[in-house]
């Protein structure tokens, strides 16, 4: 599985097009979204953050492996 | 129905968070605007495309898609206004595309909540500084 691809644009490689990097901005993003919008104390928000952003990044990494052996061709 | 809410709603599809900074949840407000925001500057800036009605060809999806960008308010037309397209090429194009979609869809989410908050289907946030002054009874009206 390919965990990690950069493009190369004029011979630079630009670590912000990383596949990872971007669905950790992404899950981080939405966690953090949806923590604000669903809660209103200060600790049910970190938990539901954390529990958004575990799903989305590590759940996307999991996903990610389980579909490992069923490659595209 | 609050005679606050259509132009809750209204500031809320137009820019993300105004909504809410004009319901005085401003906190909130500035949280909610720098992260719609992000989400929509950053699928551009790696190379996304906006969802357009134009360019879904018929496509139920696409189609639904377009409308869901839209939900951004004003950050989607003036960036359909700029011309702004995305690269095909790059590997990042779906992703960026993704990002903008969901700056879109979270914003409708936010014009929902301003609904909620004008109606008093939203508790009064204890933190929010600036619900001191409420008096803490719902506004319920008809």
């Amino acid at each position: 599985m390919t965990t990690t691809m950069t493009a190369k644009t004029s011979g630079e490689a630009e670590s912000v097009r990383n596949h990872m990097v971007l669905m950790f901005l992404y899950a981080l993003a939405t966690a953090l979204f949806f923590a604000l919008l669903w809660k209103d104390e200060r600790r049910a928000r970190i938990r539901t953050f954390l529990v958004i952003f575990c799903a989305l990044f590590l759940g996307g990494i999991a996903l990610g492996w389980a579909m490992f052996p069923f490659p595209i061709r | 129905m609050n005679r606050r809410s259509i132009p809750a709603m209204l500031l809320a599809f137009a820019v993300p968070g105004a909504g809410h900074f004009y319901l005085g949840r401003r906190n909130l407000a500035v949280a909610y605007f720098c992260i719609v925001v992000f989400m929509f500057t950053a699928g551009i800036a790696i190379d996304g495309d906006l969802y357009t009605t134009a360019t879904s060809e018929g496509a139920s999806l696409k189609l639904l898609a377009s409308f869901g960008s839209m939900g951004a308010g004003l950050l989607y037309f003036v960036a359909l206004g700029l011309h702004v397209s995305g690269k095909v090429i790059s590997a990042t194009y779906e992703y960026g595309s993704t990002f903008t979609l969901t700056a879109g869809l979270m914003n409708l989410l936010l014009v929902l909540d301003c609904w909620d908050i004008a109606n008093g289907r939203k508790e009064p946030q204890p933190t929010d500084s600036d619900d001191d002054d409420d008096d803490g009874e719902d506004e319920r009206g008809g």
